[in-house]
């Protein structure tokens, strides 16, 4: 043991004043094993990357989607299908867009809607079957003072981030349009917004927010595929009776 | 066995050297200047980190295999909490146009999201900080001095981002608070200029999980600041980050931006 202490004593003593005479001799020290990590670094990310434009891009979102779905039906089978046949093929196109348009330093006008197209061998076109725009929102927004917000027009508010059940989320019944997807989030994002003023003054630590929802219309029977409108905002779904809601939040 | 054997007193030679040269370096360096940790961190964390509020635009370059495969670019606004001398952010994103008008807001333990498709501010959890390439945490402006606990290490001449060697303090930063993203760091700062050069940073479980090298030191804001940082993933190697930081402006933030409900109305100039 006293040995391998004396050995490893030595080898330290060796590596000391190795390192001391490299040190006094003005020798270079030697590469740092910290500049390996250099080797990490791709080849294409050793330059500086180049300055891409900083213009400002509008505020939209707009995306196309289309889907195509043939079918075939088997012969003789010993039940049949009940009625009505299914389609032979069927096409489906829809056109979303969010964008947002200034109106001056303090104004801006928001739209969010969906056109979409069904097209089957068995509807005639163009029908309320397979042409329906959904107006999800289409509201004006104003900053008449500092951090002071009105908000006029079909305004999807919305409290809770809930996805499943929400209490917290008023304005929400009747408020879906034909769902898309199985995703929850997406019952969330696909729906129609409510007619109403909102405001909103944001103070230094809290924000306090009234809205109003006047009823417009009357209440209406649950729509089916058979009665949908096309180009209907249908506030009777949304706007069939008034409700007011204060919150107010502290940070 | 006796590869084994050679590697492990390869290893320990290297590490009795580096020692070592800690050893023959350290008092003279200390001896010269004799800084603390903490002064070499606040003032690291002054050439980073502009004195005055201010906005920044930030653009992620991502490489997947040495290939370019996507490129952000984000609005950063920073304000310094006097209180807590922790910075408080406000991120919009601009590009990619898929991902325009999200924005995010980190107020202390507070982070939320919010998606102009849902019109929904979310809270979600400060942990996710870490998550992706270029975690959020990266972005974000933060002062270093005030989540961790620093030690020097040592004197150290490294090499830079672009191989020009720089002699530094090496600091060994372990987290302080709840706040700090990563559990410990490791830092390199140019001695002198306490420019940042290099770090480590690691998970609690002490494994390596990020190297960082800052590049490209120019003047904005009254300083002279690191303008460029790349990113290494020291867990998959083959990603990599560059994080471009430009058209820095001085600009009044009023208090009442850093809450949720101003996310919805936050708009750039």
């Amino acid at each position: 043991m006293s040995g391998q202490r004396r050995a490893a004593a030595a080898i330290v003593a060796i590596l000391l004043s190795t390192a001391a005479s490299a040190t006094m001799s003005g020798e270079p020290p030697p590469a740092s094993p910290e500049n390996q990590d250099l080797e990490l670094i791709p080849e294409a990310a050793r330059q500086s990357p180049k300055a891409s434009s900083t213009g400002a891009a509008p505020a939209q979102r707009i995306y196309v989607e289309d889907a195509l779905t043939l079918s075939s039906r088997r012969e003789a089978l010993p039940v049949p299908v009940p009625p009505p046949p299914p389609f032979d093929w069927q096409d489906r196109l829809f056109l979303d867009v969010r964008r947002e348009w200034s109106l001056g330093d303090a104004a801006q006008f928001h739209y969010s809607g969906r056109l979409n197209l069904r097209a089957e061998n068995d509807i005639s076109f163009p029908d309320h079957e397979n042409l329906i725009n959904d107006l999800r929102e289409v509201y004006a927004s104003f900053e008449p003072a500092d951090r002071t917000f009105l908000e006029i027009g079909r305004i999807n508010l919305k409290s809770g981030v809930a996805l499943g059940f929400n209490p917290t989320d008023y304005f929400k019944s009747r408020a879906v349009v034909e769902p898309l997807s199985l995703d929850p989030s997406v019952l969330k994002e696909d729906r129609l917004g409510t007619l109403m003023l909102q405001a909103q003054e944001i103070f230094e630590h809290g924000a306090l927010t009234a809205a109003l929802a006047p009823a417009v219309r009357r209440p209406s029977p649950i729509y089916t595929n058979l009665d949908l409108p096309s180009f209907n905002p249908m506030l009777d779904r949304t706007n069939a009776s008034t409700r007011v809601l204060l919150k107010g939040s502290f940070s | 066995m006796r590869v084994a054997a050679a590697i492990f007193v390869a290893a320990a030679a290297a590490t009795v050297f580096a020692a070592a040269q800690r050893i023959a370096v350290l008092p003279m360096a200390l001896a010269a200047t004799n800084p603390t940790a903490e002064d070499v961190v606040s003032a690291t964390d002054r050439v980073r980190n502009p004195g005055e509020p201010f906005r920044v635009t930030v653009t992620l370059t991502e490489y997947v295999g040495g290939a370019e495969r996507s490129h952000d670019r984000l609005i950063v606004f920073s304000k310094e909490d006097r209180a807590t001398r922790q910075f408080r952010n406000l991120i919009e994103y601009v590009e990619p146009p898929r991902d325009y008008g999200k924005k995010v807001l980190l107020d202390g333990q507070s982070l939320w999201f919010f998606d102009p498709a849902s019109n929904l501010s979310i809270r979600i959890s400060a942990q996710q900080r870490l998550i992706g390439q270029a975690a959020i945490g990266d972005v974000l402006t933060v002062n270093l001095a005030a989540d961790y606990a620093p030690a020097v290490v040592g004197a150290e001449t490294i090499q830079d981002a672009t191989r020009k060697e720089r002699t530094c303090w090496h600091l060994d930063l372990k987290a302080a608070n709840s706040l700090a993203v990563y559990a410990r760091v490791e830092y390199w700062v140019e001695q002198g200029t306490n420019y940042p050069i290099k770090g480590k940073f690691y998970s609690d479980s002490g494994r390596l999980l990020k190297i960082l090298y800052y590049r490209a030191f120019s003047e904005q804001l009254g300083g002279i600041r690191p303008t460029e940082a790349v990113i290494i993933d020291a867990v998959d190697t083959s990603l990599a980050t560059t994080v471009s930081f430009g058209d820095y402006r001085s600009q009044d933030i009023p208090e009442a931006w850093f809450q949720r409900d101003y996310l919805p109305h936050l708009k750039i100039p």
